[in-house]
């Protein structure tokens, strides 16, 4: 397809007809700054990049913003939707009651996880500026997918299946701070108030 | 009688008669003193031998269905499951992971432990040391199927043996006793 480009793999895999070299007249210099090589093994994701943001200062009458630490792991070995269940488990407590609860589960992403908040806990000790390693806990915790690879599984009777070797990636997000207090659930009352709420709100509209 | 029509031949009138006759017979079998066959044999011995399906449902269902009729009755989906549904299954509450209630911490070394289970962290030490202590054992026996009809007697350094560990055999360990291993 575009086979035409030495340098710059990503063009050839993204927008094969976007040729930066012919936008620029015949005759000029080639600035080395259009194109980039990003090799697929290590591009710097956007979740990484979220850690650089840096904050001016604060003034005497603002309120305390708190630390907020950002961490991921790449292509691990598991399945997203597995992974959901232990993300959806560690969310909203603090980081001391989600190492013991990651401890002492059967999960193969348990120990993963427990990886990465310990990272994370070291991180922001270090980078971040953070005084108490135990004043933390988990404001977001997330999986995505990873790369899927397809590979044959033979069956009997000469019959094959393709299988997905499947990847997922986990992402943490530590703030300081005591944990939230978990909100009440929502009863039938709590959604009958807010129905008479909705209907008394209503307006005429169109007219006079 | 429906015949009434007399044809004037007297031979044509005899053998329509006749006809007749044998027609009432054939449409009431139950006629008393009916001399003549009933009408299921005489066809069947008249026709070819082998039949592909004479009479389908006299023969039972002692044969098993083909696949081909099997493939009628098998449960399919009939419609996809929307992600909606799926979510609605996939993230029920019995289905989420339960938050644990039964974690303590160790009181000797302080690592996380669950309440009807030994702390890890210990029992890692006590393994190690146990390992330790059978190292010696094997180098004192040399080999399989030695071991004394005595009872063994760890020793730690700076220690003798007292005056019940008389016959026993005494295993030596050139380091401090540990202070959860306690001596009797």
């Amino acid at each position: 397809l575009c086979c035409f480009l030495v340098g710059s793999a990503w063009a050839c895999g993204l927008l094969g007809w976007v040729r930066p070299e012919r936008w620029l007249p015949s005759g000029s210099l080639f600035p080395l700054s259009w194109i980039h090589t990003s090799t697929s093994l290590q591009k710097s994701g956007y979740w990484e990049k979220k850690n650089r943001i840096v904050y001016p200062p604060q003034l005497p009458g603002e309120p305390r913003r708190p630390a907020e630490i950002y961490h991921c792991r790449r292509e691990i070995k598991y399945s997203k939707d597995k992974m959901w269940y232990l993300a959806k488990l560690i969310k909203g407590m603090s980081i001391d009651q989600a190492l013991a609860q990651l401890e002492f589960s059967d999960k193969k992403g348990a120990k993963v996880i427990k990886e990465v908040l310990l990272e994370a806990q070291e991180m922001a000790v270090r980078n971040h500026n953070v005084e108490f390693k135990s004043n933390l806990h988990i404001a977001e915790s997330m999986t995505g997918r990873g790369r899927y690879v397809k590979r044959i599984r033979y069956h009997g009777k000469g019959m094959f299946g393709i299988m997905k070797i499947v990847r997922c990636h986990y992402f943490v997000k530590l703030v300081e701070g005591p944990p939230p207090p978990p909100e009440p659930p929502r009863t039938g009352f709590d959604q009958a108030k807010e129905y008479v709420q909705q209907l008394r709100s209503r307006t005429l509209v169109h007219t006079l | 009688r429906v015949v009434v029509l007399l044809s004037p031949l007297p031979r044509l009138h005899g053998l329509l008669q006749r006809c007749w006759r044998r027609l009432e017979r054939g449409l009431l079998p139950g006629f008393p003193g009916a001399q003549s066959p009933p009408w299921g044999p005489a066809l069947a011995v008249q026709a070819p031998a082998f039949l592909p399906e004479p009479v389908g449902d006299s023969r039972g269902s002692d044969e098993a269905p083909s696949l081909l009729d099997s493939i009628l009755w098998m449960a399919a989906p009939k419609k996809r499951r929307t992600i909606e549904v799926n979510r609605c299954r996939r993230r029920n509450p019995a289905k989420l992971i339960k938050v644990k209630r039964n974690i303590d911490v160790c009181p000797e070394c302080g690592n996380l432990k669950q309440k009807h289970v030994l702390c890890g962290y210990c029992y890692a030490k006590v393994k190690a040391e146990t390992h330790l202590i059978r190292v010696e054992i094997q180098k004192r026996e040399g080999g399989p199927f030695n071991a004394p009809t005595v009872e063994t007697v760890v020793l730690y350094e700076g220690e003798k043996p007292a005056e019940k560990d008389e016959g026993k055999r005494i295993i030596e360990r050139p380091r401090k006793r540990p202070s959860w291993f306690a001596q009797n």
